[in-house]
């Protein structure tokens, strides 16, 4: 594989798993039905 | 109405199937073909820009209309609709909620089989030994086609049609908990690792090993090797916006019925974000490590260039794991199949679920009676997919409801979400009970810079030039020759461009121009019937009050 080909997907992939673990990190610590809406006060 | 009672059982079990819902069969067999056809890793560029201006809004927009429609007691898109958009007719815009899930489903369930079948073609060694175009013929074999006959009649693949059709209508009669959301549960971490074995076995693949003749990563190089001219060619921009789109299943009225199992307060910022970066890791990740480098590897460069196409995954792969010894083959084509199915199957319940809910708000039926008037509906459109596949019917199907819709749907969502419902009292929608800041900077990306990116992608699939080409299209205008529009674009679909047999029979045999006005017809009467359902809803409803 070529240098430049190696950055473009090295950087691709970082960007994507990057967002993929914070996001789903934040999911999991923070359960949805444990938040009390308007319609449960 | 019948105020249903339903809820998501978990956060990460609506996460799971939502990102179900978006990862399909596309993001491995389409999103590969499309990176390699429009500028190699420079085409990435353009494809994050459009998930980021485009993709994400969507989903935080559907996300906001479904959740907001569920407060008021509507799971499906004609009333999600009529409540953001504040007249009575944009419930009528709604219809493409229903109809689009209707007619995807009627040959995605049939292509769902097709990967179904061939898990169990893969457990008990049919492609053993097989020549690559023994392999192929065995495909054509198995869906009746290239036999000279107008109408294709497989009997295997039937029966395979029906037993996926039965699994995703007693998935979906469990309801949301306990069929839908375990289904996404089992599904989606099963696709992820035979994703990964067959991503970490494709990349250790070395030429002069198990028969192949260069290494994965020449695939590898192939689809990332950046080609930065290509960043001022519209094509390559129109190509990234359409492969965000399609990718995400915006436009089909699924996110909305989803998110409307939300509470009021819900979190829909972090969980639209969540799902919409997990559909791009199996995408760019997984997608983009699988059939282009272990094609590459046993069967060059020059051939994928030729030959990548969606059909590839089953007339193909089959026989280039037939290299790995007996064992690894089974189970790789159980993983790669397998891989197939649960993408397939989480996205058409996702499909299915919006038509239930209709039945169920909107005419009160239950589950049970839900689920099988649904079952009965997809067996009577998928038939001519199926009977009239070589004449052109299942490709219809795909362009009207797979392409045509979903643009229109999504213009005309953001339209009323944006502008009429209100881009202040939208924001706030969205923002309400968010989990995660949103910069305020997507507010305007919304009102302004999304719209526009769904304009370009509609006009670029209204205007397309031939070979996608637009400055020599524009130029040929310049010169006087007319434009040259391309045999898949909207005006060419409609004009027949490229048929040159315009007659509907010969000797008392239909043509496959007959076919696909048949086809057309059909669709057209679908959205019709479809309009007159829900116009008789809301006139019960009337009447009730």
């Amino acid at each position: 594989m070529t240098t430049s080909a190696w950055i473009m997907m090295l950087t691709t992939w970082a960007v994507v798993i990057f967002f993929v673990v914070k996001f789903f990190i934040k999911v999991i610590r923070l359960p949805l039905n444990q938040k009390r809406s308007v319609k449960d006060l | 109405m019948t105020h249903t009672n339903e809820r998501w059982g978990s956060r990460i079990g609506l996460i799971l199937a939502m990102a179900g819902n978006a990862v399909g069969l596309g993001n491995f067999l389409r999103f590969p073909a499309q990176a390699v056809q429009n500028g190699g890793g420079a085409f990435i560029i353009p494809y994050l820009v459009s998930f980021l201006l485009m993709g994400i809004p969507l989903l935080w927009i559907e996300w906001a209309i479904g959740r907001h429609g569920g407060q008021h007691g509507f799971h499906s898109a004609p009333g999600m609709m009529q409540s953001i958009g504040r007249s009575s007719l944009w419930k009528y815009v709604g219809v493409f909620g229903i109809f689009t899930n209707l007619a995807i489903l009627a040959y995605y369930v049939y292509i769902e089989s097709w990967t179904l079948s061939y898990v169990w073609f893969s457990l008990t060694g049919a492609f053993n030994g097989k020549t690559t175009e023994q392999v192929s013929q065995f495909f054509s074999a198995y869906l009746n086609i290239g036999t000279g006959q107008s109408i294709n009649l497989p009997i295997k693949a039937i029966l395979f049609f029906l037993t996926a059709l039965s699994i995703n209508i007693l998935v979906l009669s469990r309801g949301l908990a306990k069929g839908v959301e375990i289904a996404s549960k089992i599904g989606m971490p099963l696709l992820l690792i035979f994703g990964a074995f067959l991503a970490v076995r494709a990349l250790t693949l070395n030429a002069g090993e198990a028969g192949a003749v260069n290494d994965a990563f020449e695939g590898l190089n192939f689809l990332w090797q950046p080609q930065f001219d290509s960043l001022s060619n519209p094509k390559i921009w129109l190509a990234a916006a359409g492969q965000i789109f399609f990718t995400l299943s915006v436009g089909m009225g699924t996110v909305h019925c989803y998110a409307s199992y939300l509470r009021q307060n819900d979190d829909i910022a972090l969980n639209g974000a969540a799902a919409g970066w997990m559909n791009e890791f199996v995408e760019v990740v997984l997608g983009g490590s699988l059939i282009i480098p272990i094609a590459v590897a046993y069967l060059g460069l020059p051939w994928i260039k030729e030959n990548v196409g969606f059909e590839m995954g089953f007339r193909t792969m089959p026989m280039l794991f037939q290299n790995w010894g007996p064992i690894l083959a089974a189970v790789a084509g159980i993983a790669w199949f397998g891989l197939l199915f649960c993408a397939g199957v989480t996205s058409s319940l996702a499909m299915g679920q919006p038509v239930m809910a209709f039945f169920q708000d909107e005419y009160g039926l239950n589950r049970r009676r839900s689920a099988i008037t649904l079952g009965g509906i997809l067996l009577m459109l998928s038939l001519p997919c199926i009977l009239f596949y070589e004449m052109g019917a299942f490709g219809e199907f795909d362009y009207w409801a797979g392409t045509f819709s979903l643009v229109v749907f999504a213009l005309l969502e953001i339209i009323a979400f944006a502008w009429i419902f209100g881009i202040d009292k939208g924001w706030a929608e969205i923002t309400r009970g968010a989990d995660i800041k949103i910069h305020p900077i997507f507010k305007y990306v919304i009102k302004y810079v999304t719209p526009l990116f769904l304009v370009a992608v509609f006009v670029g699939s209204v205007f397309k030039p031939d070979g996608g080409n637009w400055l020599a299209a524009f130029s040929d205008l310049l010169h006087g020759q007319g434009w040259p529009f391309a045999t898949d674009s909207i005006i060419g679909t409609v004009l027949n461009i490229g048929i040159t047999e315009k007659r509907w029979f010969i000797d008392g045999v239909p043509t496959q121009i007959f076919i696909l006005n048949m086809t057309r017809l059909l669709l057209l009467s679908t959205f019709i019937a479809i309009s007159v359902a829900v116009y008789l809803a809301w006139r019960r409803k009337e009447v009730k009050q």
